[in-house]
């Protein structure tokens, strides 16, 4: 478990993290969203004990990372994929991670194997593509066999049958009842491996909620209505905009309804004899629930008619 | 993952830092180039200042002074070779910044001044056996070519390289405590190149209050131990000033290590 209690971190003038509380719990993966220079980075940095907060605390396992007794044996992390000496092998970076937390030296012929790096293991780490080097972070993260795990952007640099296997590994990690916290830019990525999301930006909380939440606080979730009986169509349009819903009529025969549900809709039209020959709800993606949450949060975006952030 | 609880209050600590700062030693290849340059240069340093040695004993207008001991040529030489023996120890710490390894390490241990010591613990023996070795080397270098103005009586040269492996070994800390302070290699080469080298001629240069202000300088004091001279203090005060220059710059190191971010 995960515990941030009114984190904050201070650049100077700038604030990087901004009074954020919040829990990651063991058991499911937890995708940490936001923004370029959002703060993510800097969480997990605090979290790790590598940055020290301004204001608050990060807890793991109920105490501070630098309070933990071979913190590898607790926590496992991948934060930087280059933090590696490059001529250093990848064997001899793990022997030496092993050996400071008191971790048996055949863990790391293990890892390796794992990892699918026993081919390159006695190669210098310089050497190795950004994939590689991925896949060397997170055999140091599974190392110490820890019951919390934090992976910082992991399947950068990765191709897909690596993403996949990320995916799979985080989901196996979690039903194996450990806490993973997972970050990235990636949405349809996140969509597919997170059960819960953490959205931050500019340092601020967001969102903490179910990824399945998230999404249905979307205002674009919508309806598409489609009869051949347009003047039914029309009165159908009045009834739900009396109702307090966005109607847009798309054709004669097809409008979309906002802010409604596909249950209101659809016994309205019953109720007016409306024929319908579709009725079907439109569901927001994780990416555009994403956008409209840190659209005003965007530190190095377009400028917003270009980006078209709001979409 | 119970299993893992259970037995995770055992290893690790400062005996786990120490093992895997040794591993990292000794699995890069630059700490074997670094030794086996300092090897070169003191060899290298020793046969010239046996062949002056000899020169100025065979030249009449050169000053005469007489016969040597090999160890005493080796002694001579770490003024000159100290900074290359010292690039171990700097690498220790820098070559952490430098690559990025850093953040990895503080993750295994996070406890800075415990990171910092087992760095030290680590240099001690080796800057001790890296000094030895290459003043045995030295004088072994020299002898040959100091003929007969020159002596090997070997205890005695085991004596002195054993003093300059002491004196690697503590300037090996206070390299390791600059390096902690300026993290960056360049940085941390010219101050330790200023403060034991330049520094001390500067201030012999100047004479008078500069030349006994530069007497508490770490490369004057380690001198002074290495050659147990008895004047202006003793070969133990020498020694005592040089671990004490070495104490200041730990501390500092491990005051800038826990005071920023990594």
């Amino acid at each position: 478990m995960i515990t941030l209690r009114g984190l904050t971190k201070r650049y100077g003038e700038t604030t990087a993290v901004r009074d954020l509380s919040l829990e990651v719990l063991p058991g499911r993966v937890t995708g940490f969203l936001g923004p370029n220079g959002a703060g993510k980075s800097t969480t997990m940095r605090m979290i790790l004990g590598l940055d020290r907060p301004t204001a608050g605390e990060a807890l793991v396992c109920g105490r501070p990372y630098a309070a933990l007794r071979n913190p590898l044996r607790r926590v496992g992390a991948l934060l930087d994929a280059k933090a590696v000496h490059a001529g250093r092998s990848a064997r001899a970076h793990l022997l030496a991670m092993a050996r400071s937390n008191g971790i048996p030296a055949r863990r790391v012929g293990e890892v390796i194997d794992v990892v699918g790096l026993t081919p390159v293991a006695r190669k210098r780490a310089g050497t190795f593509s950004l994939g590689m080097s991925q896949r060397l972070g997170i055999a140091g993260a599974l190392l110490g066999d820890p019951e919390v795990l934090l992976f910082d952007e992991p399947v950068n640099g990765l191709d897909p049958d690596g993403v996949r296997w990320v995916r799979e590994l985080a989901r196996s990690l979690a039903d194996e009842g450990r806490t993973v916290l997972v970050s990235s830019h990636l949405m349809s990525e996140m969509q597919l491996t997170a059960d819960r999301l953490v959205v931050i930006g500019k340092g601020r909380l967001l969102a903490d909620a179910p990824i399945a939440e998230v999404i249905a606080g979307s205002s674009r979730n919508r309806v598409v209505v489609r009869s051949p009986d347009t003047d039914r169509l029309r009165l159908l349009a009045d009834r739900l905009t009396a109702a307090g819903m966005t109607v847009e009529r798309v054709s004669a025969q097809e409008m979309t309804v906002w802010e409604g549900s596909v249950e209101a809709v659809g016994d309205l039209a019953h109720r007016l004899a409306v024929p319908l020959h579709r009725l079907e709800e439109r569901a927001a993606s994780l990416e555009q629930a994403y956008m409209e949450l840190t659209a005003e949060s965007v530190e190095f975006g377009a400028p917003a008619a270009a980006g078209g952030a709001g979409r | 993952m119970t299993a893992t609880t259970r037995t995770a209050r055992r290893g690790g600590g400062l005996p786990g830092a120490v093992a895997a700062e040794w591993t990292k030693l000794w699995s890069v290849r630059s700490t074997w180039w670094c030794l086996l340059g300092a090897a070169a240069v003191m060899a290298a340093v020793c046969a010239q200042l046996a062949v002056s040695h000899v020169y100025d004993n065979t030249h009449p207008d050169r000053p005469h002074p007489g016969v040597e001991s090999a160890g005493e040529v080796a002694i001579s030489a770490v003024g000159l070779v100290q900074v290359v023996m010292l690039a171990v120890a700097m690498t220790v710490i820098t070559s952490e910044y430098s690559t990025g390894l850093i953040r990895s390490t503080l993750l295994w241990t996070p406890v800075r001044r415990r990171l910092l010591l087992a760095k030290a613990v680590v240099l001690v023996p080796v800057m001790f056996a890296v000094g030895t070795v290459l003043g045995l080397l030295g004088a072994g270098a020299a002898s040959p070519l100091l003929g007969r103005w020159g002596t090997f009586p070997v205890p005695d040269v085991i004596a002195d390289a054993m003093a300059v492996g002491t004196y690697a070994a503590v300037a090996g800390v206070f390299t390791l405590g600059v390096g902690a302070v300026l993290r960056s290699a360049v940085g941390t080469l010219t101050t330790v190149f200023l403060v034991l080298m330049v520094l001390p001629t500067l201030l012999g240069a100047v004479g008078g209050p500069g030349e006994k202000a530069g007497r508490v300088l770490p490369s004057v004091a380690g001198d002074h131990f290495m050659r147990g001279d008895a004047h202006p203090y003793g070969p133990m005060v020498g020694l005592a000033v040089t671990v004490g220059w070495a104490a200041i710059a730990m501390l500092a190191g491990a005051w800038v290590l826990h005071r920023r971010d990594a």
